[in-house]
């Protein structure tokens, strides 16, 4: 084997490791984020005349060792079972650096009215939830993550 | 020897790149994620092309084996782009919850497709190059 030949499959190996260490890179900080880097920290509602007020309040730290988070969309949504939208509320953060947190709050309002027929039973309330970032590194936009969940509102909380 | 070696790659090809990701994804199924743009006859498929090309690449010297290998990493790289669209969207529906996960592999992917297609670019290089080193020293001895 000549020296060009075993410096190009140098080179062609080292290019490889540089991919795999990237993609275990990005798949370490995504593993870390989701085991604890978004936790709900206050949640409350208030009552007025016409409206029921929910709100939320979300610590998103990114316990990643690598990858900053870039544009983090938090949004929440309130629909019923026929998936009728009543509220929504949607918060972005620019940049979370590594090892950085940042708390959101989201505020959402139910009509009185609906609120009652939710609390008699008559319809179903979920909260939609939407998380959605780009892991990045020197500005550079890697990879985009969204994460989505729905889960039922009780009535009382 | 490079009999031998060149088989061995084949196995390992049609491992991760066929039976691999069909198999984790029963196993996913099972766990109640689905993977709405998931299609198995494509990755059969392109994961069989890349192992024959991976045989090939393995047993055929030279000017032509150069062609080969820069093929078979051309091959790879469209089954990196066609299989990084497939898992793009990932749905969890159990009777207690419901969750997406929506990816956009972003500039990952023509990172992916870029490295590859180069690695594939120098390994075919270096395959001409000792190619025409065994030519020169033929010619010496002769």
């Amino acid at each position: 084997m000549t020296l060009l030949s075993k410096s190009l499959k140098a080179l062609a190996i080292i290019l490889s490791l540089i991919l795999s260490a990237g993609s275990a890179l990005i798949a370490l900080d995504a593993q870390n984020l989701s085991q604890g880097g978004i936790n709900v920290t206050d949640q409350g509602s208030t009552t007025t005349e016409t409206t029921v007020d929910l709100y939320l309040v979300i610590n998103v730290k990114n316990t990643g060792y690598f990858f900053d988070i870039y544009d983090v969309n938090l949004t929440i949504v309130i629909v019923d079972q026929d998936g009728r939208i009543y509220d929504r509320d949607m918060k972005i953060i620019p940049k979370i650096l590594v090892g950085g947190s940042q708390n959101i709050r989201l505020d959402v309002s139910i009509p009185i009215d609906v609120a009652i027929s939710w609390q008699n039973g008559t319809i179903k309330l979920f909260a939609k939830l939407y998380f959605v970032f780009w892991f990045s590194k020197y500005d550079y936009k890697l990879m985009k993550f969204g994460i989505a969940a729905k889960t039922e509102l009780t009535s009382g909380g | 020897m490079s009999k031998v070696k060149a088989i061995l790659n084949t196995i390992i090809t049609l491992v991760s790149l066929v039976i691999l990701p069909v198999t984790s994804i029963k196993y996913i199924k099972n766990m109640g994620i689905t993977i709405p743009y998931f299609d198995q006859n494509i990755i059969i498929i392109l994961g069989t092309v890349v192992a024959i090309f991976t045989l090939m690449d393995g047993l055929i010297e030279g000017g032509s084996g150069a062609v080969v290998t820069l093929i078979k990493y051309m091959a790879s790289a469209y089954y990196s782009y066609r299989v990084m669209n497939m898992f793009t969207w990932f749905i969890l529906e159990t009777p207690q919850a419901y969750g997406e996960l929506i990816i956009d592999w972003g500039l990952w992917l023509y990172l992916v497709i870029g490295v590859t297609l180069v690695t594939g670019i120098l390994r075919a290089l270096g395959k001409l190059a000792e190619k025409e080193k065994k030519e020169e020293k033929r010619e010496e001895e002769e």
